[in-house]
């Protein structure tokens, strides 16, 4: 009590260097309260969103490891990185895996490309002519047509069919809505599918009406679907504008229909077309639960049988790790914006405390000469630094907790609309819309390639919001901070106090 | 009665000795004017009596205890009294703060003894002051805003608070005016008639005649070396 009183006497009566190092240390503490807010505001984001998660699973072949074994010279060979690719499995394979213990559900899905024939035209309206020219430059450039070579051909149309209700995320999660007619049947080919309310709009067609379909490479091959029912697309302007996970088409031109019926249509296009026939690409998605899970399924898959041709990913994982890229980075920043604070920080205090301690070292003498231990004016000198530090702690940190969330959105924003500067929409729309509608842009979600499974439209928004920053763990690691600090730079009185010697000093006063 | 005693106590700077073998004993009711030239070693021999300074052999005792085995931050604060020359006060602080600081710091030290409140503390502080003839006011500003006089008084307002049985003061009048250093010698008395043991260190003939006991530090040391030599 003794030396508290006294360190706070001293506090008192010098007010000037007190303010002083109180200032620093609320600069200080401010700051680090923001840096420390961001990566707690980026931890609770990822957790919150990995427990309401359930993450699922899709094996592929591993194009990576086809890319290595085929480059030459580091250019990679197209043909032979064909014949290193492995493979597509197929549904009894994708099936043999459902088999692990982390799965805890299993659909598939089969995707194929198709164009419009007869009266059915693809969307959209005004940007068919880019769209062309970007399914054509993409067709020209990446896609031989047919199916001898085993790829997709690329259409105006993504048709999806699935096996199930579990498989359609898109609608499962609300964005993608029946809003006139109702949905397929699963388990039938019975020819009927869903399309966009902005297809069936242009192409003036209504639930019961059908649209005609063909192969790509062949329009003698003609399917007609009957509409079932018409579908809204709550994000298809912002899919269309990201145009991400490889997707070609417009979101509207997305059909969908039961595995069934587009296992028909591939089956009957071998029949008529062999070796170029539609080819259909097949996802199995595993139910894996959470991200444990997910990392049990790998090593389950491998003790199954699993190639090491094929790879384990999660499209889920794939896409929540999209949209916490600005808060991600931002954490990254502010984590090391949080080193050099410190560093630099703890230097200040460093340099402050010595000149005040040799500023005093006439006090230290005095005190020393009339009785006082040199642990306990060790003690009263911490205790000082110990008051001012954590007072301007609280003082940093309650300002910081307060304004926290705002600032921790404003960079969010910030580094959102960095992160999204100079992306071009796929179909010609105008993405300038100001930081307000980045948190939807993405669009990579859902798309024919990869959507099976996915987790929706959604799973491309980013996260440039965070609703609270401060808890008890950024209260922790603040006063863990202002502890250090004042110890560093506590530790300069302590070992002046310990070299100084009270006749020493008080003989040279004199 | 003895109550400071040097028995045989040397010190050296390094190899440069200042003083050997010294025996002396200091008595209660007695006023000790220790005096020699400049660079004599007279406030080296303070230091030493009053355990600033270790002695390079010999010991101090105090009541016939050694002070070599005890701590000498308690000993500065329970036994002994000092008065710098320079007053040696916290300037930060003001008159009274600086007396009940070391009112305060000696009971802290005082491991086992009784702790008074803070209310306590001041009014003696005061108490002390107004003794020394300091009034409330005075006793409140800051010990720079004093006079040399003041300052003085205050040195020995703290040297006399915890109630030290040896008051060392080391040049006490050095930078005062006649009338001053005539009050400062009278309270000096006052102490001596009280039962303490003043040992002042000066080289002021004129305060010398007023001590009890003059100890002409030369001839001690001479002494001292005579007694070295012969062993």
């Amino acid at each position: 009590m003794f030396i508290i009183k006294n360190a706070w006497r001293n506090i008192m009566r010098a007010k000037g260097r007190s303010v002083l190092i109180g200032m620093i240390v609320t600069m200080i503490a401010f700051s680090a309260c923001i840096g420390l807010c961001i990566r707690q505001s980026a931890q609770t984001a990822r957790t919150n969103a990995l427990n309401n998660m359930t993450i699922t699973a899709e094996i592929s072949p591993d194009r990576e490891k086809a890319m290595e074994k085929s480059a030459d010279g580091g250019r990679v060979d197209p043909s032979k990185m064909r014949e290193a690719m492995a493979p597509e499995l197929s549904l009894e394979e994708l099936e043999k895996y459902k088999a692990a213990e982390s799965v805890k559900d299993f659909y598939y899905s089969l995707s194929a490309s198709l164009d419009a024939s007869g009266n059915t035209k693809a969307y959209p309206p005004s940007n068919s002519e880019s769209a062309a020219q970007n399914a054509a430059g993409a067709n020209a450039g990446n896609t031989e047509k047919g199916g001898k070579s085993g790829r997709m051909a690329e259409g105006d149309f993504a048709v999806t069919g699935y096996s199930s209700d579990t498989a359609m995320t898109d609608f499962t999660n609300g964005n993608y809505q029946i809003t006139s007619g109702k949905m397929f049947e699963q388990g039938k080919a019975d020819n009927t599918a869903v399309i966009s309310d902005e297809l069936a709009s242009y192409n003036h067609v209504k639930v019961g009406d059908s649209i005609t379909l063909c192969h790509p490479n062949n329009t003698a091959e003609q399917f007609t679907l009957k509409i079932s029912g018409i579908y809204h697309n709550e994000n298809a302007s912002s899919e269309a504008q990201g145009g991400g996970r490889g997707m070609r088409v417009d979101p509207a031109n997305r059909i969908f229909t039961s595995y069934q019926t587009l296992k028909a249509m591939t089956d009957a296009s071998a029949k008529t077309s062999g070796d170029h026939a539609l080819n259909g690409r097949l996802t199995g998605t595993y139910v894996v639960g959470d991200v444990a899970g997910y990392e049990n399924f790998k090593n389950q898959v491998k003790t199954l049988g699993l190639s090491d041709q094929y790879t384990v990913n999660s499209s889920d994982l794939m896409a929540y790790e999209r949209q916490a890229a600005p808060l991600n980075n931002l954490s990254t920043i502010a984590g090391y914006g949080l080193i050099v604070l410190l560093v630099l920080g703890a230097v200040v205090l460093v340099v402050m405390n010595i000149f005040s301690t040799r500023e005093r070292k006439y006090e230290i003498g005095v005190m020393s000469a009339i009785g006082m231990k040199k642990h306990k004016l060790a003690m009263l000198f911490v205790s000082e630094i110990l008051m001012i530090t954590l007072i301007g702690s609280v003082i940093g940190g309650g300002i910081g907790a307060a304004v926290s969330v705002p600032v921790t959105n404003a960079l969010l924003s910030a580094q959102t609309a960095s992160d999204m500067g100079g992306r071009g929409g796929s179909f010609g729309r105008d993405i300038n819309k100001g930081p307000d509608q980045t948190q939807n842009n993405g669009g990579d979600a859902g798309s024919p390639q990869t959507a099976p499974g996915g987790s929706g439209g959604s799973s491309g928004q980013r996260i440039t919001q965070v609703e609270s920053a401060v808890n008890l763990t950024v209260l922790i690691e603040l006063l863990g901070i202002s502890l250090l600090l004042a110890m560093a730079s506590g530790m300069v009185s302590v070992i002046f106090i310990t070299r100084y010697d009270p006749i020493t000093i008080l003989s040279e006063r004199d | 009665m003895d109550v400071l005693k040097l028995n045989h106590v040397s010190f050296a700077y390094g190899a440069q000795p200042i003083f050997e073998g010294i025996d002396y004993a200091f008595e209660d009711h007695k006023i000790y004017a220790i005096v020699g030239r400049s660079g004599e070693g007279k406030t080296t021999l303070l230091s030493v009596m009053s355990g600033l300074a270790e002695p390079s052999s010999g010991d101090i005792t105090v009541n016939g205890n050694p002070i070599g085995g005890c701590d000498k931050y308690e000993y500065r604060s329970r036994d002994v009294g000092v008065i710098f020359q320079n007053f040696n006060l916290l300037t930060k602080l003001t008159a009274a703060e600086n007396v009940a600081f070391s009112i305060e710091l000696s009971e802290q030290n005082d491991r086992g003894g009784k702790k008074s409140s803070q209310d306590a503390i001041s009014q003696k502080a005061y108490d002390l002051l107004s003794q020394m003839g300091l009034s409330r006011d005075e006793a409140d500003r800051r010990v720079l805003k004093l006079s040399g006089g003041q300052q003085q008084r205050v040195a020995i307002a703290r040297a006399l608070s915890y109630g030290a049985g040896i008051i060392l003061a080391d040049e006490p009048t050095g930078n005062l005016d006649q009338a001053t250093q005539m009050e400062i010698m009278e309270l000096f008395r006052h102490l001596a008639d009280e039962g303490k043991c003043v040992i002042i260190v000066t080289h002021s003939a004129t305060i010398a005649e007023q001590a009890d006991v003059c100890v002409d530090l030369a001839a001690l040391k001479q002494a001292g070396a005579a007694r070295g030599q012969e062993q």
